[in-house]
């Protein structure tokens, strides 16, 4: 009979297990299973900063989930100006640092409980799939209250509603072991063609350095579907035109998966790229065995305070230009406010406050460094960004186009971007041996598959 | 004093009503949420919206997707595999553990590590390790002349499930081994004394006093084993990340996969659900060989 009721138990245990290993981390040997991935966790998770303001009952209790960030004096900053913002609306505030991996999970889980935060900072592809679910409130208002740049004004568009209200742009540069291109009397490439050749020189796997660390993996992030389509786009190709119709499968798309299939092939990159997720393009350069990555400016801040030798042999150049077109697709950070969260308003006027204060939110921005570039007119123009080391990154902000370009902003631009269909296309041909045309159908076949769904 | 029948009655009785309380939890916390993620499987289900039936769709859609066949087949790979490598090892650690030599705490201390370790340190390691620039495991390989070329261990997708395998593996050994050594431990030598005045070998004494002896805590073990193995998310998505090209995706992965990263809730729930039925296969042969041996 206990031989029973244990079995019933764990039939039960194993059938509930299952079907919750579709969020959770799943236990292993000997360990309790994971914790739940409800938002309250993602404060030990990501590094709570306390509640702030008023502790009176009935005060209202807005819920900021904020990316946390590699620069600690941005979460000071930002801390500050939740507690200024805290005592003069008398509300409370949960403030959040969360992890940018573990947001959009995290933002699931806690939609789908009705927990949701009232309001988040993250990257813009991440965020506007919440858009593109329905998931985020209408911020029109708060967009023409503000002098934003041009390029600002379409980042949080969706059709012809603003959901999205930019924080700053995180423009990609090129990072390339400056040293290794110097030992060889290498200029630095203005062309991908002429980066490849120069890769050719550089490299040397069997000393455990390649010259070249695109990461190719498809288990989420943006990064190698960023460099799919800027390939895609520079070789004169698109994916998506503007009208929404899917013209991938062209003699320029073929053209483009051939050359980033040839980086492979010809041992340029490691064949662990192919399982490498957004870390791992990070981590290689940093581990010195990768000459060049494509990277937001994220790794500057662990080169300064991780190994500022690394960083005195990078030198930072654009994006190379293709044989017809030359682009840089750029990202940025974003706030969101969250339809189903129970303070909308205050959540609007939080973002007010942030810009009320241009020129705390002015220093916000020149604490990252030159990794965040402004979204609001004029900031261009002062000295920081006249500096030499930073005009660079504010040229490649106001030269980027949207990861998804020139698709129309909808929901089904984001899904193809977030389900990394031009990554899974160059995979078939790494891993399968498509050829590129083969890649090519398959990536038409991907694209239709949302663009004509009912 | 011998029960009266009412006395037995009233008992059972009691002991129905004691129950009721564990009975509402479980259902609470473990059944409403499995009825409505079975339910959502069939629906239309994304994030933040309102789920709208839509029949056997989902499930029609999986069973026409290569990748889904792909993923169950890693599963029972992954699953059949770690499981029993971990039983082989387990078994064999904990009967070289259980004799008498000198440092045998030391080596009990330092088999407990891998399980003691947090599984993200141990992917992450091991995601190093099998580097094929800078891991360890590669450099002596090569150092020692045994491959001419680095061993892409995470990146040829016919190794790279086994790569994962042997994370698992070497994660879940101790579980194995301590619970076996820890029956060892429990068992009369005696009995071993008399089965060598018997003249039983070793061989013999392992096959007819330690197996049997073992053999409840085995089947313990294993069970509890196979139902996390069967759903380890975990070390699957850290080491390979189901990849490359759903090489070493397993159900799991899958499932996240489709629930994360392709924002279709309804979809992963209906790869979830869909090894409910191998899973009550699997449990209803364990109570079988319960039964029978009962």
């Amino acid at each position: 009979m206990k031989r029973k009721l244990l079995s019933v138990i764990l039939a039960v245990s194993m059938v509930a297990a299952c079907l919750a290993g579709c969020g959770s981390n799943a236990a292993t040997e000997g360990e309790a299973p994971a914790e739940s991935e409800a938002p309250a966790q993602a404060a030990d998770e990501g590094g709570e900063a306390e509640a702030s303001g008023s502790e009176s009952s009935g005060a209202k209790k807005l819920v900021f989930w904020d990316k946390a960030e590699y620069v600690d004096e941005y979460g000071t900053m930002m801390k500050a100006v939740v507690d200024a913002f805290a005592a003069e609306q008398g509300v409370e505030v949960d403030y959040v640092n969360v992890p940018s991996a573990d947001m959009k999970q995290k933002l699931m889980a806690a939609i789908e409980a009705g927990n949701a935060p009232d309001l988040i900072v993250g990257d813009d592809t991440l965020v506007g799939q919440f858009a593109s679910l329905d998931q985020l409130e209408n911020v029109d208002d708060i967009m023409s209250e503000y002098d934003f740049t041009d390029a600002a004004l379409k980042v949080g568009l969706l059709g012809d509603t603003q959901y999205m209200v930019p924080q700053a742009f995180t423009a990609p540069g090129m990072y390339i072991r400056a040293d290794k291109w110097e030992e060889k009397g290498l200029d630095m490439p203005e062309t991908w063609e002429e980066l490849k050749e120069q890769a050719k020189i550089v490299n040397d796997p069997a000393n455990g350095f390649y010259a070249l660390g695109f990461a190719m993996g498809a288990s989420g992030g943006g990064d190698a579907e960023g460099f799919c389509r800027t390939i895609i786009l520079d070789w004169g190709g698109q994916t998506v035109d503007e009208n929404g119709n899917v013209v991938v499968n062209s003699p320029e798309t073929v053209e483009a998966l051939a050359f980033i299939k040839s980086l492979y092939d010809e041992g340029l990159i490691s064949p662990d790229a192919v399982t490498g997720d957004d870390m791992w393009n990070n981590q290689a350069y940093l581990a010195g065995t990768a000459g060049v990555i494509c990277n937001a400016g994220s790794i500057i801040a662990s080169m300064k305070n991780d190994d500022p030798d690394l960083l005195a042999k990078t030198q930072v150049i654009a994006y190379p230009a293709g044989p017809k077109e030359s682009y840089t697709l750029g990202g940025s950070n974003v706030f969101g406010v969250i339809a189903s969260g129970k303070n909308v308003a205050e959540a609007k006027d939080f973002i007010r406050f942030y810009y009320n204060d241009m020129e705390n939110y002015e220093a916000m921005i020149e604490v990252m460094g030159s990794m965040w570039q402004p979204v609001i007119n004029g900031m261009d123009e002062s000295e920081f960004w006249q500096d030499e080391m930073n005009k660079p990154w504010m040229e490649s902000a106001k030269q980027s186009v949207k990861t998804y370009y020139p698709a129309p902003s909808d929901e089904k631009a984001m899904t193809c971007f977030s389900s990394q269909l031009c990554v899974k296309a160059v995979q078939e041909m790494l891993i399968n041996g498509a050829t590129p045309e083969e890649a090519a159908e398959i990536l038409e076949k991907s694209f239709k598959e949302v663009y004509e769904a009912e | 004093m011998k029960k009266t029948e009412s006395q037995t009655v009233k008992d059972k009785r009691l002991g129905l009503i004691l129950m009721i309380p564990i009975v509402l939890v479980i259902f609470i916390i473990m059944g409403i949420p499995l009825i409505r993620a079975i339910y959502w499987s069939f629906t239309d289900k994304v994030v933040g919206s309102d789920p709208n039936f839509i029949g056997l769709k989902n499930y029609i859609g999986l069973f026409q997707d290569k990748v889904y066949w792909k993923s169950l087949k890693n599963t029972a790979i992954y699953t059949g595999g770690c499981i029993l490598v971990k039983l082989l090892l387990g078994l064999l650690w904990a009967v070289l553990l259980n004799q008498d030599f000198k440092g045998k705490g030391f080596f009990r201390t330092t088999l407990l590590i891998p399980w003691a370790l947090p599984g993200m340190v141990v992917a992450m390691t091991w995601r190093w390790m099998y580097d094929s620039t800078y891991g360890i495991i590669n450099s002596l390989l090569l150092g020692s002349g045994l491959v001419d070329m680095p061993v892409a261990w995470l990146s040829n997708p016919k190794i790279v499930l086994y790569s994962a395998m042997l994370v698992n593996i070497w994660r879940g050994v101790p579980f194995f081994m301590f619970s076996i050594l820890g029956v060892l431990q429990t068992l009369d030598k005696q009995v071993y004394e008399a089965a060598t005045v018997d003249g039983a070998g070793i061989f013999k004494q392992f096959w007819y006093i330690t197996l049997p002896s073992i053999a409840p805590v085995l089947k313990v073990t294993t069970l509890l084993s196979t139902i996390w193995t069967f759903n380890d998310f975990e070390n699957v998505w850290l080491v390979t990340g189901g990849g490359p090209l759903y090489a070493s995706s397993v159900i799991a992965t899958y499932t996240y996969d489709k629930a994360f990263i392709q924002n279709s809730l309804g979809q992963a729930l209906s790869v979830a659900t869909s090894v409910i039925p191998i899973l009550i296969v699997m449990m209803l042969i364990f109570s079988y060989f319960n039964k029978k041996e009962q």
